[in-house]
């Protein structure tokens, strides 16, 4: 389904409950659902959502900045306000979102934790704990989150849809995973999943191998309700689209499942990334796609969800001698769902000139990640100060309401 | 350039694109990449069949190790058919030589020029992707002591290591006398940035490529890449097992030494001995690996595909991880209910595929021997001993040895 025909029909098939699997929520609690997007890799957030009223901005990437709004001309970007504007290969799938106010923007955003390593500035990010502390040892900041939700609800579950459990899901309480776009496996007899839980009876993995299994289960049914739904004369989605409807599907179904994580690889653009059109313009049009795919699918749920895309850091403000960028800081954090205070940007700003830049290189962090996640937790789940402080140690929660 | 030269022949393809139409280089590349990734799974499945069947199993465990150290993702441009050669002239004779040698023969590798960026790494603009994944995770360790300015002081230091030009230019820089050389691999002078540097609180000096020797030296006699290097080592060998007495006295021989690898590893053997016994969860190459060695039986095996896909199955491709961190050697990083999950739906598939891969191939029902000879059989828990016995079929059985939690751990 488009997304404009979605928004036309959404509030009618929330009335009609529209999957026929609805369900009712728990009682005394927020029945809100929160999924992580991970861009791995330092997406460029310059090109994605470009000041492009800056001269600054076109002089330092004269072969990959994103042209400036102009009538008629496609290969350019699209204004969102008197300051931004959203790349071209998101004018079909997030603009109509943003314009239906389900797609907020924070630029700016970014750790107070200065690396330009990928691997530890993505730990420090999925650590979420304040500058100083060591880093890792209590998990990551969403299962520190699914542990305060459980206390309320002991039914509340997390996914994870990777093969390996990213920093961020680690921790105290157990957590699934499993990728969508797996080959498929074997199913495996009843008889012989029994004897393996026997194997495990007593076994310190016993838990993990039955949300294991669990999960496999789960994601195996809605493989087979696609293959139903196949052929209704769409083209088949690819890569992240056709993951996103599967891990909607599953969320939609599953309301146990409201804390999810998804990551996507590939945003490391050091040389070639291009501009209105080249690799880094796929990159994004397939998030975008997938994202829109996303809020189609799950539906009557879409106005109880919040999808957070974010990535460890931003890239240089110059480009480099490769017509690429080199591992900056500050980036923009996207936060959409269907009941946000979205259509518009968020957060402190300031003009994004070469003298306002981090180390005379990066966008400089004016929204600190922490502050932004827990005011939207807070927001999202009801959650107490100590609750919060609980998720984000020492946390001062951003001035800014997201839902 | 030799027309045998599997990297020169994808260049020579590659600029050959250019003088197509749209259609028909969609079509040419396509094709390439199809070659590509061909030779990549070739390649994979012919070092999975020495890690299986060699005399020296244990020098083909040490190559997995290091190509995941010096990562490179066959995707990218020419590495698909570079692959072959990193492996056996950068990778396979520094086994037991010296690290720093491997160090050069990395950084002077087009797979890795290309991986990470470095051909565009040019005087007056620089790319420091090379320069930064070469400090963070080659030698020093991202906690190893250095700051931006050294990563960008090292961009400049690798400044002109690049590709042979493919078209003649003005002035060939080939004949220059500074330029090195080596298949497609070029050091050009022209483009080498040859300004005084400072790197880690040292004068780069030394003219043309002898900043690179220099700068490999000082990288190598590092305490911080000792520690990182043999750390790295001591977690691949042993597992949880791995002391900091051990790390720490095989960190001395490497810095003493100046990166003696063949002492580095003797030094690690040696104070393992009084290592204390802990159990790490497998990876899936170990895993895969293990579960092969059951099943084979003693015989050799005769064809590695069906393992390339197994691999791929569980996370761990051959030659695939994108990023230039490689796979975590960290046996946690591996274990989550999915990656279980996975593993019992693949014991499955290998109990029944893995006894026709031998020579001669038998049937899985040969395989059985209830008499505790199997060494996992025996080491399960009476119950799960039971429940594994009241199986009739044989095959089923065997899967379920590999899915039992004694098999997850070595």
């Amino acid at each position: 389904m488009h997304r404009r025909r979605f928004l036309q029909t959404a509030a009618a098939s929330l009335l009609a409950g529209a999957s026929g699997r609805l369900f009712a929520a728990p009682s005394g609690g927020s029945d809100a659902r929160l999924l992580l997007v991970f861009l791995r890799g330092g997406y460029d957030a310059l090109s994605a959502l470009s000041p492009y009223g800056e001269a600054d901005y076109h002089e330092a990437r004269p072969n990959i900045a994103i042209a400036a709004p102009a009538k008629g001309k496609v290969a350019a970007a699209l204004a969102l306000d008197d300051y931004w504007a959203l790349h071209p290969a998101l004018s079909d799938n997030l603009l109509p979102l943003y314009e239906a106010r389900q797609a907020a923007f924070i630029p700016f955003a970014g750790t107070d934790f200065v690396s330009r390593s990928h691997f530890q500035a993505q730990d420090w990010v999925e650590f979420g704990q304040p500058a100083g502390a060591s880093a890792g040892a209590a998990g990551g900041f969403l299962n520190r989150l699914l542990q305060v939700l459980q206390r309320g609800q002991p039914h509340v579950d997390a996914v994870s849809f990777t093969r390996a459990l990213p920093p961020v899901m680690r921790g105290a309480a157990r957590v699934a995973n499993s990728p969508v776009s797996m080959a498929r496996a074997a199913a495996m007899a009843p008889e012989q999943e029994d004897r393996i839980l026997a194997l495990y009876r007593g076994h310190a993995l016993e838990s993990q191998v039955r949300d294991g299994i669990g999960l496999r289960r789960h994601i195996a049914d809605e493989l087979r309700e696609e293959m139903t739904y196949a052929d209704r004369g769409a083209a088949p989605a690819q890569g992240f689209a056709l993951e996103a409807g599967r891990i909607a599907r599953v969320m939609r179904e599953r309301p146990q499942y409201r804390l999810g994580f998804v990551e996507l690889g590939g945003w490391d653009t050091h040389a070639g990334q291009g501009g209105a059109q080249g690799s880094l313009a796929n990159q994004l049009r397939g998030l975008g796609d997938g994202l829109e795919i996303l809020a189609d699918t799950l539906g009557p749920v879409w106005r109880r969800t919040v999808v957070v895309v974010l990535s460890e850091f931003g890239r240089t403000f110059r480009e480099n001698g490769t017509k690429g960028t080199d591992h900056g800081h500050g980036s923009t954090l996207w936060v959409l769902g269907g009941d946000i205070q979205g259509g518009r940007m968020h957060g402190e700003q300031t003009r994004l000139r070469l003298a306002a830049l981090h180390q005379e290189r990066d966008t400089p962090v004016l929204n600190d990640l922490r502050g932004v996640l827990a005011s939207l937790m807070r927001d999202l789940f009801a959650l107490a100060p100590a609750d919060l402080a609980e998720v984000f140690p020492e946390v001062r929660p951003a001035g800014i309401r997201l839902v | 350039m030799t027309a045998h030269d599997p990297i020169a022949r994808y260049r020579l393809a590659q600029s050959a694109l250019a003088d197509l139409s749209p259609d028909a280089r969609i079509q040419a590349r396509r094709a390439l990449l199809r070659a590509n990734r061909e030779q990549v799974e070739t390649l994979a499945a012919q070092t999975l069949l020495g890690a299986v069947n060699a005399p020296d199993r244990a020098g083909e465990r040490l190559l997995w190790f290091w190509f995941n150290h010096f990562n490179v993702f066959w995707q990218k441009g020419l590495v698909g058919a570079a692959l072959s050669d990193y492996l056996e002239h950068a990778l396979r004779p520094h086994l037991y030589g010296r690290f720093g040698d491997m160090l050069r023969a990395v950084l002077t590798h087009p797979a890795m020029l290309v991986y990470l960026d470095n051909v565009g790494n040019v005087v007056g603009k620089g790319n420091e992707n090379l320069a930064r994944e070469l400090l963070e995770l080659h030698t020093l360790g991202v906690d190893g002591g250095y700051a931006q300015t050294d990563v960008r002081e090292t961009a400049r230091v690798l400044t002109g290591l690049g590709l042979r030009p493919l078209k003649p230019g003005r002035r060939n820089p080939e004949e220059h006398p500074l330029a090195r050389q080596r298949g497609e691999f070029l050091f050009n002078p022209y483009q080498h940035d040859a300004g005084a540097k400072q790197v880690l609180g040292r004068k780069i000096e030394a003219p043309g490529f002898a900043e690179v020797d220099q700068l490999i030296e000082l990288l190598v006699a590092h305490p911080a890449t000792a520690r990182h290097v043999t750390g790295k080592l001591a977690r691949f060998l042993y597992g949880d097992a791995a002391t900091g007495a051990q790390c720490d006295r095989a960190a001395k021989v490497f810095q003493a030494s100046a990166g003696d690898l063949a002492a580095t590893l003797e030094a690690l053997r040696a104070a393992a001995d009084a290592a204390r016994p802990a159990r790490t969860f497998k990876d899936p190459y170990r895993y895969v690996l293990s579960a092969v060695d059951l099943l084979r039986d003693g015989q050799p095996i005769t064809d590695a595909r069906p393992l390339t896909r197994w691999l791929a199955t569980l996370g761990q491709p051959m030659f695939a991880c994108r990023t230039p961190d490689g796979y975590s050697l960290a046996g946690d990083d591996w274990l989550s209910p999915g990656q279980l999950a996975q593993r019992f739906e693949l014991a499955a598939t290998m109990a029944r595929v893995v006894p026709r891969l031998t020579e001669p191939p038998r049937e899985a029902q040969a395989l059985w021997r209830a008499d505790g000879t199997q060494t996992v059989y025996a080491a399960l828990t009476p119950a799960a001993r039971q429940v594994i016995a009241a199986v009739p079929a044989v095959p089923d059985r065997l899967a379920l040895l590999l899915s039992a939690p004694e098999f997850m751990y070595w």
